[in-house]
């Protein structure tokens, strides 16, 4: 109908009963009362459509008019008002069902991990816990899943490869976990050979026989340990244990910039939470634009989802952190010092476990652009044995060879 | 005195080209087809039923006849007519 259209206020449909109706429909005219749509019912009523004003002034004018009024319907936004108030619990429930819908579609609703074992798996949840990541939470909290990957990647030390991803409310992280082959002990008759060129400085033997002595030169691959033990005419052989220590020398070149400058987080950060509506960003939470003169800024941006469908809304989350800019100056010898310390660590990293470096020694210092270039060498005492098979048929042969002789 | 401005009044509408109803105040009576009728510069609603629609004008009344008949809008100016239009007649009393 035309009238619901045109009218937002509220409007009445009633019958207008009385020796002259026309009176009151000429007194409403020049009131300036709106009324529409006049149908002459019988002689003594009009049907019509009134504005809706003060039920005071109504009932003076029905007065002043001797009519009476029997309204037949009552419509606009008024009476809707007042309906909608009626059934204000039908319209709370819905709303809240709404609601409870919209946060249902955006809550994880499982985490399915494959390719790690139990224990694994439990550690792995944990994590995930840490970054806010669990059945039953709110996926707006959830970082990113290359985030997420990193998170786990950096914990876990027993994992290869780590992938993260989303299908709707689900998670899947796959797995896969580091197998290491098992070490492969030469468990027959043996010898420790040398794997450096060394000198000599202790030897300590479990079982077999040393062929070397203390302070003497030996070469890659020489044999240190025998695993034939016994005289010539009766021998035996046996599985040789034992380290044997032997000096070594390196060589390293290291260089340290004396004036470096570097970023720290100074630990304060700022967050801030907007809904985003197509390109109209609402602040909800951090108003500040700049909160640090220098910081770095995180951004996560969640799409709101309702049921299957993807709203137009989008949260977003970012989090700034303070940065600090600091500049470091070095004394010359400070450098030297410096470069010297990052050149031994640098070669015992590279060595087996228990070595030990016993003098450093800077053999060439040069201070080249703002920076000190050094060359050391090392003297480094480390165990330098190492377990070879021996072929048992061959020496046999060879020890009758000799016995025949 | 009086007459005089309506003589005046109406030399106006004429010189200046303005529509007589705008100047004068006579009715302005617009009929689409037979079944909607506009009436503007009237005075007030006399009678109505389904048939007949009794208006007061400015000078005398107007009288309509027709058949189911409903009175669309009605402002202080102008009043909108619904129904089949048989006959319109102005009635000098």
């Amino acid at each position: 109908m035309r009238h619901t259209i045109q009218r937002a206020e509220g409007y009445l449909k009633a019958e207008i009963i009385g020796d002259d109706p026309e009176k009151f429909i000429r007194l409403c005219v020049s009131e300036h009362v709106k009324i529409w749509h006049i149908v002459r019912k019988n002689e003594t009523t009009l049907i019509c459509f009134i504005e809706l004003t003060n039920s005071n002034t109504l009932k003076r004018r029905l007065k002043d008019t001797n009519c009476r009024i029997h309204i037949l319907e009552k419509e606009g936004f008024p009476f809707l008002l007042k309906k909608i108030k009626l059934r204000l619990g039908i319209v709370a429930g819905l709303l809240f069902f709404l609601m409870l819908l919209l946060i249902l579609s955006n809550m994880v609703w499982s985490i399915n991990i494959k390719g790690a074992d139990s224990k694994l798996e439990e550690h792995i949840r944990s994590i995930l816990k840490q970054n806010h990541l669990y059945e039953g939470s709110l996926d707006l909290f959830v970082p990113d899943t290359s985030k997420l990957e990193n998170a786990l990647s950096t914990k876990l030390t027993k994992v290869t490869w780590i992938g993260v991803s989303r299908e709707g409310t689900t998670y899947r992280i796959n797995v896969v976990q580091k197998k290491y082959p098992k070490p492969k002990e030469v468990t027959g008759p043996r010898n420790l050979v040398a794997t450096k060129q060394a000198v000599i400085q202790r030897l300590f033997v479990e079982t077999g026989q040393p062929v070397v002595e203390n302070d003497q030169f030996v070469k890659p691959g020489q044999v240190l340990v025998s695993g034939i033990i016994g005289n010539e005419k009766s021998s035996r052989f046996v599985s040789a244990k034992g380290t044997v220590i032997g000096e070594t020398w390196y060589r390293s070149e290291a260089q340290i910039p004396l004036l470096s400058r570097y970023t720290t987080y100074s630990g304060a950060d700022y967050h801030k939470y907007q809904l985003k509506l197509w390109n109209l960003r609402v602040p909800l939470w951090g108003f500040d634009k700049e909160p640090f003169k220098h910081y770095d800024r995180e951004t996560l941006r969640k799409p709101i989802r309702f049921l299957i469908w993807q709203t137009p809304f989008v949260w977003i989350q970012e989090n700034d952190r303070q940065k600090r800019i600091a500049t470091r100056k070095l004394t010359v010898n400070q450098a030297i010092a410096d470069a010297v310390e990052s050149s031994d660590k640098k070669l015992l990293d590279s060595l087996p476990k228990e070595s030990k470096i016993i003098n450093t020694a800077v053999d060439y210092k040069k201070v080249v652009k703002n920076s000190v270039y050094i060359r050391t060498h090392q003297v480094v005492h480390e165990n330098i044995a190492a377990a070879r098979a021996i072929d048992v048929k061959k020496e046999e042969k060879k020890l009758k060879a000799k016995n025949e002789e | 005195m009086r007459k005089w401005s309506a003589h005046l009044k109406k030399w106006f509408a004429e010189v200046s080209d303005i529509p007589e109803d705008v100047v004068l105040g006579s009715p302005r009576l617009t009929l689409i087809g037979q079944f909607r009728l506009s009436i503007e510069n009237y005075r007030g609603v006399l009678a109505f039923s389904k048939t007949e629609l009794k208006l007061a004008m400015n000078k005398g009344e107007l009288h309509i006849a027709g058949d189911d008949f409903v009175l669309e809008t009605i402002l202080e100016r102008e009043i909108v007519l619904q129904g089949r239009v048989d006959d319109v007649r102005f009635v000098d009393e």
